[in-house]
């Protein structure tokens, strides 16, 4: 090792010393550096020439506590991971289209009712049988089960017949929707197959090989995939629980590729590994509870729109990095995206304050900001803010929570003032986003209620004139942003860090990991 | 025989309390497993579904009963994340702790008892003032700190070690075996330092006693009187301690398989306490009380072993 490498290598102990020495003496958060990460390193990467063969180790920062059941799992990060097993009859690509999978035509009538696939000849199973159309038909029929209750893809309720015609499977709709088509990314199953939590088989470019919990998930790939093949033959996702692990576990070389670092990760890793830059997708808003005074008070809403400032929220968290949202969607839901949302309040402290007093608040009030205490973004994002309200005399709180407790307390029970999350899309439809917001949608946290948004959303529902729906669609969005319904912040930045070796990474507008298109650069 | 006996209700005992205890602290601290495990897409009717199909509708005295029986019958249930039965995640995650404990305590055997008697020897010498200056920088590290510390040097300075690189013990012993080095250091360092300090101040204060100037007016060299009888008094203290070090090094190896990114016993702890998975985290706490019970049970057979005048059971003729 030369002088120069054992110094910088000293100066980071020590750094990394000082930092744990330190570490939670102070809640404020200095703004760091100005040093950008370089989003344009991905192009070299795409430069390699793609090998075939080798293998991949990629970090997740948790397990997936989950069952493996493609229909019965609900957390992200098995979606992120499952979506390499399995395929729907559609299935969503890296511009957020939907293009033919397991199908390899579908037809949606006129009247948006009838929606007619042909099954793709000679896709197999990574059991080896074949796909069959009765496959198909029982794949749906068990999410549109409904003696449960709602049905797995509440969507399905909406279905009132599904039938075989030869090669094809013909579903029919009771009230006509033209977005359901981004609900038939259902993964198609085998008939009859009861292994689905621990041994899932799909049609997708990997297959499933074992899992370890709290240590890792492996998936190879699966030879006899009807698309395009994957470059890598083995895909081992690696549990990272520890955080503060991650930057070593890279540079260490024990893990190749990790998403959603943070900026100041990334600013270590840059020398070394590709950083790749998108978003996450995600609304990230600090989210009221409506039935909670005073955020039952239009008013109020408004001034806390007035009083925070998304830029600086960026600045502070990320290095400026992000993109500034003004409602429930983001941009990569391109042609529902409204961009003029995001002005709709300029930090404006003097109007804050004004309609603060209007409200009947002029000296301010005490709130709480209830934040999951698992993900750092929100826990910084609310720090900020709660300086950022200070200013005009709100007095905020934060008080952090488990993520299990937060998604029983406040998403379940409702039982919050405020609290700093991001919220996704499940499908890749605007309905996906803001559905959640009408009268008495179990999604509905935030407890919002509009008379008119509720009717602007049968409207958009049962139109079959696909510009008019997104018309209604950013309709419900301003009324969202004019309401204040919940304090807009950002679409966070998505960082990845790739070792050099590999190329190939692809974002999408949905939380997945699409290793089918990373492969090992040629030397 | 009375004394086995009398071993073995303790252990019931103790494991009936602490079970008992777990599934009372379930029950107040907040979260529901069904909530949990449907995350973002609960309904009440799907919650409630569920609630009833993992049996926690059902009070309290019911389902401890139901666990217990299960328990005996070597039936752990199943884990609600994985759909695995417990007790064969169990097992797979058993050996990984457990080798790493024992690798631990041979070091600080190895290092803690040559050291100590070193120290003892050499009262006041040069040799003594250091390494009693490096016991004190030794204790007051905390695992965790050392873990990053190690993992830092070795990892990324020397390259000696693959930081986050767990070989699993199905894959390779000798690349299993090699990753725990430095956890199980990280564990033992502060261990040693204090069965260093401890051994050191009780060796002197046996060789003041009056039966080692009896012994060397008897003619045995110093060493004899310090190995033959001294040491075996000394130990006493010492041992007394490993059994308390022991129960510690359990909740120090939680931390440092977070450091080091290794799968045990505590990752799986701590992911199944943050995902409400009750089952799992019932029978890992019973374990651990388990494992606690019998260490001290060793240590009790221990002190026979040392020093046959301790009766055990306490009615003095066995």
């Amino acid at each position: 090792m030369n002088r120069k490498s054992l110094l910088r290598h000293l100066t980071v102990l020590g750094v990394l010393t000082l930092t744990i020495a330190l570490g939670g003496c102070s809640g404020d958060k200095t703004e760091k550096g100005s040093e950008a990460v370089p989003g344009k390193e991905s192009s070299q990467v795409s430069s390699g020439e793609p090998s075939m063969g080798g293998s991949i180790v990629v970090g997740i920062p948790q397990d997936l506590e989950d069952s493996l059941d493609p229909h019965k799992m609900v957390a992200a990060g098995t979606k992120e991971v499952l979506f390499n097993i399995n395929e729907g009859l559609v299935k969503p690509d890296s511009d957020g289209n939907l293009i033919e999978a397991v199908a390899s035509h579908y037809d949606i009538s006129e009247d948006g009712k009838t929606y007619t696939f042909t099954l793709r000849d000679g896709v197999k199973f990574h059991n080896g049988n074949p796909v069959t159309v009765d496959d198909v038909i029982y794949s749906i029929e068990r999410c549109a089960d409904a003696t449960g209750g709602e049905p797995l893809v509440p969507a399905y309720s909406n279905i009132e017949s599904i039938e075989a015609d030869g090669n094809n499977v013909v579903i029919t709709l009771k009230e006509p929707n033209t977005e359901f088509l981004a609900y038939m990314t259902t993964a198609i199953i085998p008939k009859d197959y009861n292994e689905l939590d621990t041994q899932p088989v799909g049609t997708g470019p990997f297959r499933y090989v074992s899992r370890s919990p709290q240590e890792n998930i492996v998936i190879e790939k699966f030879a006899d995939y009807w698309g395009e093949p994957a470059y890598l033959d083995q895909v081992e996702f690696k549990i990272v629980a520890d955080a503060d692990t991650i930057v070593m576990s890279l540079k260490g070389g024990s893990i190749d590729m990790y998403a959603r670092l943070t900026s100041s990760q990334a600013a270590e890793l840059k020398e070394d590994f590709n950083i790749e830059e998108g978003t996450m997708n995600l609304v990230q808003a600090l989210y009221l509870n409506h039935a909670e005074a005073p955020f039952d008070n239009k008013l109020v809403r408004q001034a806390m729109c007035y009083a925070v400032n998304p830029q600086e929220v960026m600045m502070m968290i990320a290095d400026g990095k992000g993109t500034e949202i003004g409602s429930s969607m983001f941009p990569a839901f391109g042609k529902y995206y409204v961009e003029d949302l995001k002005d709709m309040y300029t930090q404006d402290l003097n109007k804050a304050k004004e309609l603060l007093t209007e409200a009947g608040y002029p000296d301010g009030f005490d709130m709480t900001i209830t934040v999951p205490s698992n993900y750092q973004p929100h826990i910084d994002t609310a720090q900020v803010l709660v300086e950022q309200l200070k200013q005009v005399g709100i007095r905020a709180t934060i008080q952090m929570i488990e993520w299990d407790s937060w998604l029983s307390d406040v998403y379940a029970d409702h039982n919050y003032q405020s609290t700093v999350v991001g919220v996704d899309a499940s499908a890749l439809t605007a309905r996906a986003l803001l559905e959640r917001f009408t009268t008495g949608n179990s999604g509905n946290f935030i407890n919002y209620s509009n008379p008119e948004y509720d009717s602007l959303f049968q409207q958009a529902v049962s139109t079959a004139d696909d510009a008019k729906q997104v018309e209604i669609y950013k309709q419900m969005e301003t009324l969202l942003a004019e309401d204040a319904a919940n304090v807009y912040i950002q679409d966070l930045a998505d960082l990845v860090a790739l070792n050099k070796k590999y190329g190939g990474y692809t974002f999408y507008p949905l939380y997945v990991q699409d290793m089918s298109k990373i492969y090992l650069v040629k030397q | 025989m009375k004394f086995y006996i009398k071993k073995i209700i303790t252990l019931i005992i103790t494991l009936l309390i602490v079970s008992f205890l777990t599934f009372l602290a379930f029950d107040l601290i907040s979260g529901d497993p069904a909530i949990s495990k449907l995350g973002t897409q609960a309904t009440p009717e799907k919650v409630e579904a569920l609630r009833e199909e993992m049996g926690l509708n059902d009070p309290l005295p019911v389902r401890y009963a139901r666990w217990i029986s299960g328990f005996v019958t070597g039936d752990l249930g199943e884990s609600y994340s994985y759909h695995l039965p417990v007790g064969q995640m169990l097992l797979e995650k058993l050996p990984v702790t457990l080798t790493m404990m024992g690798m631990s305590f041979i070091m600080i055997l190895l290092l803690g008892i040559p050291l100590g008697i070193l120290c003892a020897r050499h009262e006041n010498g040069i040799v003594d003032h250091i390494l009693s200056v490096l016991n004190q920088i030794a204790m007051s590290i905390p695992p965790f700190f050392l873990g990053v510390l190690l993992t830092f040097l070795f990892g990324l300075v020397f390259k000696l070690f693959t930081p986050g690189g767990y070989v699993s013990y199905q894959d390779s012993a000798a690349g299993f075996l090699g990753y725990l080095i430095l956890p199980s250091f990280a564990i033992a360092l502060p261990k040693s330092a204090m069965t260093v300090k401890l051994l050191r101040s009780s060796v002197l204060g046996q060789l003041r006693l009056d039966y080692v100037k009896t012994a060397r007016s008897r003619g045995n060299t110093q060493n004899g009187v310090l190995y033959r009888h001294v040491l075996r008094n000394a130990c006493i203290p010492v041992l007394t301690f490993l059994g308390m070090a022991l129960a510690d090094m359990l909740a120090s190896s939680i931390i440092i398989e977070q450091v080091f990114g290794i799968p045990g016993l505590g990752r799986m702890l701590v992911g199944s306490i943050s995902g409400r998975d009750y089952p799992v985290v019932q029978a890992i706490i019973t374990f651990l009380a388990a494992f606690v019970v019998i260490v001290n049970f060793l240590v009790d057979m221990g002190y026979r072993w040392l020093d046959p005048r301790v009766r055990l059971g306490g009615s003095g003729n066995e």
